[in-house]
């Protein structure tokens, strides 16, 4: 298990702070999907980011099995780099136009080559059976990533990201900036990788169709707040935050077609400062006098939990 | 990757790309191309002996000789197979001060000096010099510059506040003059004018890969290295810097034909290359005591510098174009 504990992360950002993240406390069980929902801005990524070890929180902590956020050690970092890779969102930006694919997939076992004292041979052998798992032959070995289209940039990121045997794959949008042919390739891959490999997906993401298909559990953020938390079935079934419906109001779909679409009013809060009250209020329908004034108590329900005074 | 390069570099610009391989030709080759020793003697070696072939006796064996083979030619008192140019660099010949060029079996196609050397000898073992301050003055620039850019542009903070400061104090001082100034402390050599022009020519290379660095260590795939565990050694040399260095190399085609330009006209001056070594500007600097009578001093040393610089230019040019990342990196 993961566990994230109130975790918060302040940005000063010339006089001001920008608060990213705003006590955000929830577990991410092993060798499941949980995905990370919210609009741009809303955490995900600084969550994520402080998971890798990109940022330190500015309160809380996260614990990894024995690893703890506040005591790790350089050697511990080491360790949990082993154990925990990313996938970029964009395939153009996250390759090294310099290096052949079997330079960029191979760099992992460069780098912890202490540890897995392995001969140049061997190493290409692995590289193969990586690029075989993630449906490239070895024909791509020297070739660059600029004779690759989008989704088979994508496959030899996640190449990259698998050569180390990860546990944990943290995957930032993985599926945006491909095609939608491209895209049901890659998480149907994502599937079968995650079964074979038993991995621990953290999706972030703002396709909810994405989430249908993939999550176990999502965890929906907004404006640096958690505001729900829920097994994936139970979410699209019955959200019970405000938020979460109107973000699965805005899926599109057929059915819906010739419908006004129900676009959320508004803007999201600044992030400026933390509103005493629910960050969402401002844009709520079901707004209470209180949701302004009173962050609301954790509502626990026996698939999850919300934030919510007058939830669904 | 390197040698399509190199390639389509001939294709792109011919001359430039010519001019440059004949430069470095003359460069290294110099010695064979001007020599008053013939290469292969073949009639009456006893009776003036002569090794079979002068000039290779004198480079490998280090065997001089003062024997006047021309003279023995021209009377026929041997037969031998000369240089294009017969001459030496600093065989002085007070009979035939100032000739004007002249095209004969041993006359002097581009003409003599004051002291009667041939111009023609003394320009082509001057390009020996010229290239040579060109390109360790660049490489030195290059090292310079890639260090304290890298740094500037890696650490950030305190560290690049520091260093771009220290590069605008060295781009605010007059290039030329500084050198002047340090060369009139420091024994005017080969190395210390190399030295000099390459102590202060980083600037600009420096700034750019700073620029470069400020670019790309924030790039996914740098973050993607970090994120593995990589070491601050490997995120610059593998991910940063291979990235950042097209721009750099179409800088140093430019600072070739700069550092050649300046090392031409510090010899103007009469601070270059120490006499009787032979350099283009040195050539130059005749000209103007004899401006109105010896118009070869002037014109061909003038023609060497202006075809190496636009050379050079032209190269950086080309490389601009060949190294654009969007045509090489991106496919569409």
């Amino acid at each position: 298990m993961i566990r994230f504990s109130h975790l918060s992360k302040v940005f000063p950002v010339k006089k001001h702070k920008v608060h990213a993240l705003y006590e955000v406390s929830f577990d991410v069980p092993l060798g499941k999907v949980t995905a990370l929902v919210g609009e741009s801005g809303s955490g995900k990524s600084t969550l994520a980011r402080i998971f890798l070890g990109l940022y330190r929180p500015t309160a809380g902590y996260f614990a990894y099995n024995e690893l703890m956020s506040p005591y790790m050690t350089a050697k511990d970092w080491r360790r949990l780099r082993r154990r925990v890779a990313m996938v970029f969102q964009d395939p153009y930006n996250s390759l090294n136009p310099r290096l052949n694919v079997e330079e960029i997939v191979r760099e992992g076992l460069e780098i912890h080559r202490q540890e897995f004292q392995l001969k140049k041979k061997e190493m290409r052998e692995r590289v193969v059976a990586v690029l075989e798992k993630v449906g490239l032959s070895s024909e791509a070995l020297g070739k660059y990533p600029h004779e690759f289209s989008g989704g088979q940039r994508q496959r030899i990121g996640l190449a990259r990201a698998l050569i180390l045997k990860p546990e944990v794959l943290v995957l930032d949008e993985p599926l945006s900036a491909l095609d939608v042919s491209i895209q049901a390739q890659i998480l149907n891959l994502l599937q079968v990788l995650k079964d074979e490999e038993q991995l621990t997906y953290l999706f972030i993401t703002h396709d909810l169709s994405v989430v249908e298909y993939l999550a176990d559990y999502v965890a929906v953020l907004y404006a640096g707040r958690l505001l729900e938390y829920r097994k994936a079935r139970d979410f699209f079934l019955s959200p019970r935050h405000p938020y979460s419906l109107s973000l699965l109001e805005a899926i599109p779909s057929v059915e819906k077609l010739g419908q006004p679409f129900p676009a959320v009013r508004g803007e999201a809060p600044s992030p400026l400062e933390i509103a005493a009250g629910c960050p969402f209020a401002s844009r709520c329908s079901r707004k209470l006098n209180i949701c302004e004034k009173e962050f609301p108590q954790k509502e626990t329900t026996k698939d999850g939990f919300y934030f919510c005074h007058n939830p669904l | 990757m390197k040698s399509w390069l190199l390639l389509r570099l001939a294709k792109k610009s011919p001359l430039a790309f010519f001019l440059i391989c004949l430069l470095i030709f003359l460069a290294i080759f110099a010695d064979f191309i001007a020599s008053p020793l013939p290469y292969l003697v073949w009639a009456n070696h006893t009776e003036h002996d002569i090794p079979l072939s002068p000039l290779f006796a004198e480079l490998t064996q280090g065997r001089t000789s003062s024997l006047p083979y021309r003279r023995l030619a021209a009377e026929g008192k041997i037969k031998a197979l000369f240089a294009p140019i017969p001459f030496s660099p600093y065989e002085t010949n007070l009979d035939e001060v100032l000739a004007p060029p002249k095209l004969a079996r041993f006359a002097h196609y581009m003409g003599t000096d004051n002291l009667g050397r041939d111009v023609a000898a003394r320009l082509i073992h001057g390009t020996r010099n010229s290239i040579l301050v060109g390109f360790v003055a660049v490489a030195l620039a290059l090292i310079l510059g890639l260090i304290m850019g890298s740094l500037a542009g890696y650490l950030g903070g305190f560290a690049d506040i520091f260093i771009s400061r220290f590069i605008e104090v060295v781009i605010c001082f007059p290039t030329l003059i500084l050198i002047l100034a340090v060369l009139s402390l420091l024994k005017p050599s080969l190395l210390n004018i190399m030295i000099v022009i390459g102590a202060t020519g980083w600037t600009g290379i420096a700034r750019v890969i700073r620029g470069e660095f400020l670019k790309r260590k924030h790039a996914d795939f740098v973050l993607a290295s970090r994120l593995m565990g990589a070491s601050h050694l490997r995120l610059i040399l593998k991910h940063i810097l291979p990235n950042s260095l097209p721009p750099v190399i179409v800088i140093s085609a430019f600072g070739i034909a700069g550092a050649v330009l300046t090392e031409s006209a510090l010899s103007f001056l009469g601070i270059g290359v120490p006499a009787p070594e032979p350099s283009w500007g040195d050539v130059l600097k005749l000209s103007q005591d004899y401006p109105d009578i010896a118009w070869w001093l002037t014109i061909f040393p003038g023609c060497f510098i202006f075809l190496t610089v636009v050379a050079f230019n032209r190269l950086g040019d080309t490389l601009r174009e060949e190294l654009n990342p969007r045509e090489t990196f991106k496919d569409s």
